[in-house]
């Protein structure tokens, strides 16, 4: 029997990214190589300056690699134009960011409905139901009517994963998610995201340098100066 | 919610830069509208005021008359007036209906007393009928049809010569013989207004007939005709071949129109207007640059809310639209405040003069009511419009093109 090899929903191969401090190149990720699968709920650990996030803003095409190959899905984004990687975070990537970044002038309802003003496929209807369904989801929907600075920071982290979730992405990247909250704060987003991850079968990525938020994930890969030390399942 | 809606939010939810931006173009574009209204009356008054009381809609005079009258080349001195054939002709030609005709007499003196004399041109209606829509009376009274040796002084005169209304002063004219005198009394002192400091006085219309008699000139009843009512929209040609075709044997009339029989002052109120419009230019360029200013600065404050609206798949030409829309919504506001606000204004100072003293009197008059400008209103709002959205499309731009990471790494 020929056994197929199965190509993982995010393949990462030799990836390399390069930054210029003024004559100075820093190398951010030195030939990094990852697969992830669907539905996964993955942890990428490491210290400040370890290259965590510059890998999480290469997949959600926020950043283009140096050199190497990103493919998501089998479509690779190395060729992709600025409309096309605006399309591809609309329609593939929910950001979930580590200051929150809530528009402040919307209140809960306005945030979590933002992203899909630019999706033309969905309808009013459609808008109001997964709106509702995922505030609910995140356990704010008494607090449709808040504005950001009238809630704390769990409940506005909450409002970011609605609002990642809302365009029914197929991968939430989460960049240091927990590190604005206290840690009982940050443990209850974290299992907030694990149970949505499971019920949606959403792909999660996520980093952080929190070892009790690592022990949440399915996998946990570790990355120092630019290159992945190891992985834990 | 939709896009429109989220600009409005931003608008009304961030009060202070909003108020900031209404304030300023609002204020902008007022001053605006009220300078152009100011200009506006200001020629207007000018042109009207010319037309009134120096010549008419249309001026016919002896072909031997040299020069354009009233011009920098015109013939000032060299006057020669209408036998009452010339004159038959001219009311003849035209219809009563469509055309009113007066007769003027206008001549060179000097009024002297103990103290000083002073010269100037010298004007007489027929019937006395000077038209006071543009005279500003100081004191005294105007010239009645039975009036006698009567004169009325300029203001400038009055105190040159240090008379008042009621003193009795010296005429000095040209007769056959030289010069002549005749005692005629103030009975007015008083100016035309906005003619640049044209020094203007008024006789009775019999002393003046008497005077050109004792010129020489015969029973002769006017220098020049003003056609001061017309409705055709003649041409100078054709107004010449009209007046000329009856007149066999005599020498020629020449029809000079308005504007250019006082290119001179048109000239100095275009030359005016000039100046206040390089002004208001300056004034234009300098609230451009500060809204320049003010949007880059209120870009750079919204970095984070570009960079997460980038992240989230807004294109850079929706993140502009936002923008531009923003902008847009408070030009509009802001515009038809200061329209309501100039309005206001404007009304208010067309019933209640603004006055001024020398020497802007010299271009501004002494009273001056202001009148709206509708045309020059849209046409000010029009441009503001377009220039705000071009010079907010210019720093807007700029602030979407960040990338969206660059945006993101700004912790606010």
């Amino acid at each position: 029997m020929i056994e197929i090899e199965k190509k993982p929903f995010v393949s990462i191969k030799d990836v390399r990214k390069n930054f210029q401090m003024g004559k100075v190149t820093v190398e951010a990720l030195k030939g990094v190589t990852l697969g992830i699968d669907q539905g996964e709920f993955l942890a990428i650990g490491g210290a400040s300056g370890s290259g965590k996030s510059t890998l999480l803003n290469l997949i959600g095409c926020l950043d283009t690699v140096t050199s190497g190959e990103i493919e998501v899905n089998g479509k690779s984004l190395l060729k992709l134009k600025e409309k096309e990687k605006d399309k591809f975070r609309v329609k593939t990537i929910g950001f979930v960011f580590q200051t929150f970044n809530l528009i402040p002038v919307l209140n809960v309802y306005e945030n979590v409905e933002l992203p899909l003003l630019i999706c033309k496929d969905v309808s009013l209807e459609e808008r109001r139901k997964r709106v509702e369904h995922f505030i609910e989801a995140v356990g704010l929907y008494s607090y449709m009517k808040h504005k950001p600075a009238e809630l704390s920071g769990g409940q506005r982290q909450r409002v970011a994963v609605a609002r990642a979730l809302v365009t029914h992405p197929m991968i939430v990247l989460a960049d240091e998610p927990t590190a604005n909250l206290d840690s009982k704060t940050g443990i209850e987003i974290i299992e907030l995201m694990h149970d949505i991850n499971r019920k949606e079968n959403t792909t999660f990525i996520f980093s952080t340098h929190d070892n009790k938020v690592m022990e949440r994930a399915d996998r946990v890969v570790y990355v120092k100066d630019g290159v992945i030390v190891s992985q834990i399942d | 919610m939709n896009l429109f809606r989220y600009s409005l939010k931003n608008i009304s939810e961030r009060k202070a830069q909003s108020i900031v931006f209404v304030l300023f173009i609002s204020v902008a574009c007022t001053v605006l509208i009220f300078f152009n209204c100011f200009v506006y009356t200001i020629a207007n008054q000018s042109k009207g005021s010319i037309k009134t009381n120096l010549t008419g809609k249309m001026i016919i005079r002896s072909s031997k008359d040299e020069g354009e009258i009233y011009t920098s080349s015109g013939s000032w001195g060299n006057i020669i007036p209408l036998t009452d054939n010339q004159i038959n002709s001219v009311i003849s030609a035209f219809n009563s209906d469509d055309y009113e005709i007066v007769k003027r007499i206008r001549m060179n003196m000097e009024f002297e007393n103990d103290v000083a004399k002073v010269s100037g041109i010298v004007m007489s209606y027929e019937n006395n009928s000077i038209d006071d829509e543009f005279f500003d009376l100081n004191s005294g009274r105007m010239i009645s049809a039975d009036d006698k040796n009567s004169v009325i002084i300029t203001p400038e005169q009055a105190r040159s010569l240090n008379a008042d209304v009621g003193d009795k002063i010296n005429a000095i004219y040209t007769t056959e013989a030289g010069q002549a005198e005749k005692e005629v009394e103030i009975i007015g002192i008083g100016e035309t207004e906005l003619l640049l400091g044209m020094v203007i006085s008024y006789i009775d219309y019999d002393l003046s007939k008497e005077m050109l008699k004792q010129a020489g000139q015969g029973d002769c009843s006017a220098t020049e005709l003003l056609a001061v009512e017309m409705k055709d929209n003649i041409s100078k040609d054709e107004a010449m071949n009209k007046i000329n075709a009856s007149l066999d044997g005599e020498h020629k009339l020449s029809v000079t129109f308005w504007d250019e029989a006082s290119d001179f002052l048109i000239g100095m109120i275009n030359l005016y207007s000039a100046i206040i419009y390089i002004f208001i230019l300056l004034l234009m360029i300098v609230i451009f640059v500060l809204i320049l200013n003010l949007i880059l600065v209120s870009g750079l404050e919204r970095r984070i809310e570009v960079g997460t609206l980038r992240a989230i798949g807004f294109s850079k030409k929706k993140v502009l639209g936002i923008f531009l829309t923003e902008y847009g919504i408070i030009s509009v506001f802001s515009l038809l405040v200061s329209v309501v606000i100039s309005f206001v204004l404007i009304k208010h100072f067309s019933e209640n003069c603004i006055t001024f003293k020398a020497p802007i009197t010299f271009v501004t008059g002494r009273k001056l009511f202001m009148q709206y400008d509708l045309w020059g209103t849209v046409r000010i709002v029009s441009f503001m419009l377009v220039s705000i959205l071009m010079f907010c499309a210019l720093p807007v731009w700029r602030i979407v093109s960040i990338k969206p990471l660059e945006a993101l790494s700004d912790k606010g």
